[in-house]
C-alpha cells in the first residue's frame, strides 16, 4: 500500500502521525544546510586574506577573527547536528546505547585493564574513600553544595554596600560644595533598606555556619551494602551545647527536567535510617552533648542498613543519593544540619 | 431506554486505507518462568516469535534486555543484552517457531519505583519492516525486590 506523503503531523500520546522520515530528513537537511553555509564562508573569509592580503575587506583584526569563530560555530553545529540526526535515523535507541556502553566499557579496560562488569551507573567509589579517618577507615567531605548560601550572600551584601558608600560619598560631596542632589539624597534610603537587609541575610548565613564550628565524620566501611552494619563516628570542635543531636542515614531521589528553554531539577526524600549511639543510649535531652575549644565533643554510632534499600544510582538525567544527615538544636541558634554523602551499592556489585 | 448509535465517516473510506490492505505482523514474547519479579544475577529465559509476515519483508530484528527511567526526569537508559537478526538469519527457520534467548541479569540497576522516577526493566524486541516500518514489542519484569510502591 502506497503511504500518502504528509508534511505536517500530530502529536497522538507517546506518538507521531504522520511519516516520521519527513521530519528527519528536514532536520537532517537543516543541519546539513548550516554546514555548508559555515564551511563555504570560512573558506571564503580565509582564501581572501591568503590572495589579497591588501584588500581593506576583512583586514586581519578583530572583526576577522570574530567571522572565523562565527563561522567555524555554524561548520561545527551543523556537522554535529547532521552526524546526530543521521545516527538517529539509522540506529535504535537499544542499539546506540549498547555502542555507546561497548565503547565506555572497551575505553576502562585500556586504561585500568579491569574486567569488570559495567557499573556505568552507579558512583564511582574513589571520591569517597580518598580521605583516611583517625578513629575509623574513612573520613566522609560534607557536602559542597551548602557553602553557595554562604558565598552568595557575601559576594551580593559587599556589592551592594560598596555601591552604597560610593553614592554617599559622592552625595555628600555634593553637599558640601553647595550643590546639592536631591534625587540623589533620596534614593540613599531605599537603597540602605536593601543594605541593610542584605547585609543581615549575610551574617545570619555566617552565624550558622561560623559560629557552630567545623563537624567531622567517619565511617567504619565504604561503600554501604544492604545488611550490613557500620559505625559512625562524630566528632564536633567549637564552643557549643546542643540540646539535641542526632545522625540519620537520608536517601533522596533527583529528576532533572527540560522546561521550555528551562533545565530544572526536582529532589524528594525516600527514605531515612537513625543511627543509634553506641555509648549513649539516647536519654532525652542528653546531658553531655558539650563542645569546648580543648575537648571536642565525639559520638559513636552505629547504623544498620537495610536489606530492601535501593542502592546509590547515577543516571544523565535521573539519580539516586544518599547521605548520612547531621542534625542538631542549639539555644538561641538556628536549627544545625550538615549533611556527608555517602554511596549505597546493591549486594554483589562491589 | 436510549439508543445509542456508532457515529460513521461522513466519506467512504477509500479501499487501500483499509485495515485489510496492509499486513501487520504480529510479535510474540513471552517469559520462560512464570513470576515477573528476577533476582540479580539470575538467568533470565524467554522466548519469541514473529507471526503474519513472510521472511521477506523483514530488513532485521532486534533483541534487547534494557532498562529505562520513566517519570519527570529526561529519561536515561541502559542496554544489558543486545542482538541484531538480519533477514538471512530469521530465514534460516520458521519464523513463527518460538526462539529462545538467555540472559544472566546485572546486580544493578534494580527495578526502582519512586516519587519522581521509575527504573523499569524489559525485554524488547524491535521489528524492522523493509518498507520503513517498525514494530516493537515490550515485556516488563521486576529486577530485585527494593521498592513495589513507595
Amino acid at each position: 500500500m502506497r503511504k500518502r506523503l504528509r508534511l505536517w503531523g500530530k502529536k497522538r500520546g507517546s506518538r507521531m502521525s504522520g511519516w516520521w522520515v519527513v521530519g528527519s530528513v528536514s532536520e537532517a537537511a537543516f543541519f546539513g544546510t548550516l554546514f555548508l553555509l559555515g564551511i563555504v564562508s570560512l573558506t571564503t573569509v580565509i582564501t581572501w586574506q591568503l590572495f589579497w592580503p591588501e584588500s581593506s575587506i576583512l583586514k586581519i583584526g578583530f572583526g576577522f577573527w570574530l567571522m572565523v569563530i562565527a563561522c567555524s560555530s555554524l561548520a561545527i553545529i551543523g556537522l554535529s547536528g547532521f552526524a546526530l540526526k543521521v545516527s538517529g535515523t539509522l540506529a535504535s535507541p537499544e542499539r546506540r546505547s549498547s555502542l555507546v556502553d561497548k565503547a565506555i566499557r572497551d575505553h576502562q579496560r585500556r586504561a585500568d585493564g579491569s574486567k569488570q562488569a559495567d557499573n556505568s551507573h552507579l558512583p564511582e567509589l574513589q571520591s569517597f574513600t580518598d580521605s583516611p579517618g583517625v578513629k575509623l577507615a574513612y573520613r566522609l567531605a560534607s557536602q559542597s553544595g551548602e557553602r553557595a548560601p554562604l558565598l552568595l550572600s557575601m559576594l551580593f551584601s559587599s556589592a551592594w554596600n560598596t555601591m552604597l558608600a560610593v553614592l554617599s560619598v559622592i552625595s555628600i560631596q555634593n553637599l558640601a560644595v553647595g550643590r546639592p542632589n536631591w534625587f540623589q539624597i533620596v534614593l540613599l534610603v531605599p537603597f540602605g533598606v536593601v543594605s541593610f537587609f542584605s547585609t543581615r541575610w549575610f551574617f545570619r548565613i555566617f552565624r550558622k555556619h561560623a559560629g557552630i564550628g567545623p563537624t567531622a565524620i567517619e565511617i567504619s566501611d565504604l561503600p554501604l551494602l544492604p545488611g550490613e552494619l557500620y559505625q559512625v563516628y562524630l566528632c564536633q570542635y567549637g564552643r557549643v551545647v546542643f540540646d539535641k543531636l542526632t545522625i540519620r542515614l537520608a536517601g533522596y531521589e533527583e529528576a532533572t527536567y527540560q522546561q521550555g528553554t528551562d533545565i530544572r531539577t526536582e529532589r524528594a526524600e525516600i527514605a531515612s535510617y537513625a543511627a543509634e549511639p553506641i555509648e549513649n543510649s539516647g536519654q532525652e535531652p542528653q546531658p553531655g552533648l558539650v563542645a569546648d575549644p580543648e575537648h571536642p565533643l565525639e559520638m559513636l554510632c552505629q547504623i544498620r542498613i537495610p536489606f530492601d534499600i535501593m542502592h546509590s544510582f547515577h543516571g544523565a538525567n535521573n539519580s539516586v543519593r544518599w547521605k548520612l544527615v547531621v542534625t542538631g538544636e542549639v539555644k538561641k541558634w538556628p536549627t544545625f544540619c550538615r549533611s556527608f554523602p555517602v554511596v549505597v551499592y546493591p549486594r554483589d556489585a562491589r | 431506554m436510549a439508543d445509542v448509535l456508532p457515529k460513521f465517516p461522513s466519506r467512504r473510506l477509500p479501499t487501500r486505507r483499509t485495515v485489510a490492505g496492509r499486513i501487520e505482523p504480529a510479535l510474540g514474547l513471552r517469559l520462560s518462568t512464570f513470576q515477573p519479579g528476577m533476582e540479580p544475577g539470575e538467568a533470565l529465559e524467554f522466548e519469541y516469535c514473529i507471526q503474519r509476515i513472510s521472511a521477506q519483508m523483514i530488513d532485521r530484528l532486534e533483541v534487547s534486555v534494557a532498562w529505562y527511567t520513566e517519570g519527570k526526569g529526561s529519561e536515561d537508559m541502559g542496554v544489558h543484552f543486545f542482538e541484531s537478526h538480519s533477514r538471512a538469519e530469521l530465514s534460516k527457520s520458521a519464523l513463527s517457531q518460538p526462539r529462545r534467548s538467555k540472559v544472566t541479569l546485572p546486580c544493578a540497576p534494580l527495578s526502582f519505583e519512586g516519587k519522581l522516577f521509575k527504573i523499569r526493566w524489559c525485554i524488547r524486541l524491535r521489528l524492522f519492516l523493509a518498507d520503513g516500518r517498525e514494530k516493537t514489542a515490550e515485556q516488563r519484569f521486576y529486577l530485585g525486590s527494593v521498592t513495589s510502591e513507595l
